[in-house]
């Protein structure tokens, strides 16, 4: 992983989700196995989104659009390139979820339908099993930090329209009621 | 040293009207830098909501073209809460009873504001 110096909190979550250049490699390899079953699996995915009766009206009369959007994305976890350009992608897509008024439940509970779905594919149609075992570990750390990368779009707008710092969202966010030890 | 002599401006601003009942020193990141408040209040948790809403008090003054925020007064069934900036890195907030007199508040807080900040820098 090329992770951007300046930028120590994805530094921090690249160090702790072991994030590494190992990641690249495997999901480059597997590519070939997988990219033909993504529109497939898209498919699924806004059959699941237009079930819901609260996202249905965020999807309406654009889901053609979204498909296309969304297996280009999907193709992009399977690149085996996750420095800048990858990172800059995934702060857009935050960008434009919060544009159209997306709520972060909504991109939280399909980050967990896409942790749910791909393993199974990835172990089926992925030959050699060592690698379809390390591919579903890149994959799952993948996505994690794209929605990572999301939610801090959220957490962004969050403190500008409060006027706060980093610092004071994560003190709002851990001085709960009843919460004990003392802040650090 | 500094501490002590802020510590002394919030026991002063205490002292100077019976309607007032505790004062705090927060930083802007709302953590709390001296305080004179009541025992069983969370001192962590209040300081982290004073420094969030003189914060959102400065953005609404500013989206509604009010110009620079002077202070947020929060006022309830039993008193008020008084938040104003002390300097650009700190927050001081004063909680004064219903019998406060507000013209008076505002002044004493202000000054006490002024004078931390004066520390602060
Ligand atoms: C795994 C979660 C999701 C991913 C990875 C994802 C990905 C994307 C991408 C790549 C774009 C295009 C962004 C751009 O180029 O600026 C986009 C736009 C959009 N997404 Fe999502 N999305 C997700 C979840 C959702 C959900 C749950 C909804 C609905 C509730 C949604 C609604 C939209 C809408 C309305 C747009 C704007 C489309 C347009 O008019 O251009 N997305 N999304």
């Amino acid at each position: 992983m090329q992770v951007d110096d300046q930028d120590p909190n994805l530094s921090t979550f690249c160090q702790v989700g072991g994030l590494s250049r190992q990641d690249q490699h495997i999901m480059a390899k597997v590519a070939v196995y997988i990219r033909p079953l993504l529109p497939l699996l898209t498919d699924r995915f806004y059959e699941v989104l237009a079930e819901e009766p609260s996202i249905r009206p965020y999807i309406e009369g654009r889901v053609e659009h979204l498909k296309k959007t969304h297996v280009v994305w999907l193709n992009s976890l399977f690149a085996g390139d996750y420095g800048p350009e990858f990172i800059q992608r995934q702060e857009k897509i935050g960008e434009t979820h919060v544009r159209v008024r997306v709520p972060p439940l909504f991109v939280a509970a399909s980050m967990a339908f896409l942790r749910g779905a791909l393993p199974p594919v990835l172990a089926a149609n992925i030959p050699n099993a060592q690698d379809a075992i390390a591919a579903t570990a890149s994959l799952l750390r993948l996505l994690d930090l794209c929605q990572y990368l999301i939610d801090r779009k959220y957490a962004e707008v969050l403190m500008d329209n409060l006027g706060i710092s980093p610092a004071l969202l994560v003190r709002l966010q851990t001085v709960g009621k009843g919460t004990t030890a003392k802040t650090l | 040293m500094r501490e002590d002599q802020i510590k002394s401006i919030l026991t002063d601003l205490n002292g100077r009207s019976a309607s007032i009942e505790a004062s705090a020193l927060i930083s802007k990141d709302g953590l709390v830098l001296t305080s004179a408040l009541p025992g069983q209040m969370d001192e962590d948790r209040v300081s982290a909501m004073v420094a969030a809403l003189l914060s959102l008090g400065d953005r609404t003054a500013a989206e509604l073209s009010c110009g620079q925020l002077e202070q947020t007064l929060v006022t309830g069934s039993h008193g008020h809460i008084l938040i104003v900036h002390a300097g650009p890195q700190a927050v001081l907030c004063a909680i004064a009873n219903k019998t406060a007199k507000l013209g008076l508040l505002f002044l004493d807080v202000k000054y006490a504001a002024q004078a931390a900040a004066a520390l602060l820098q």
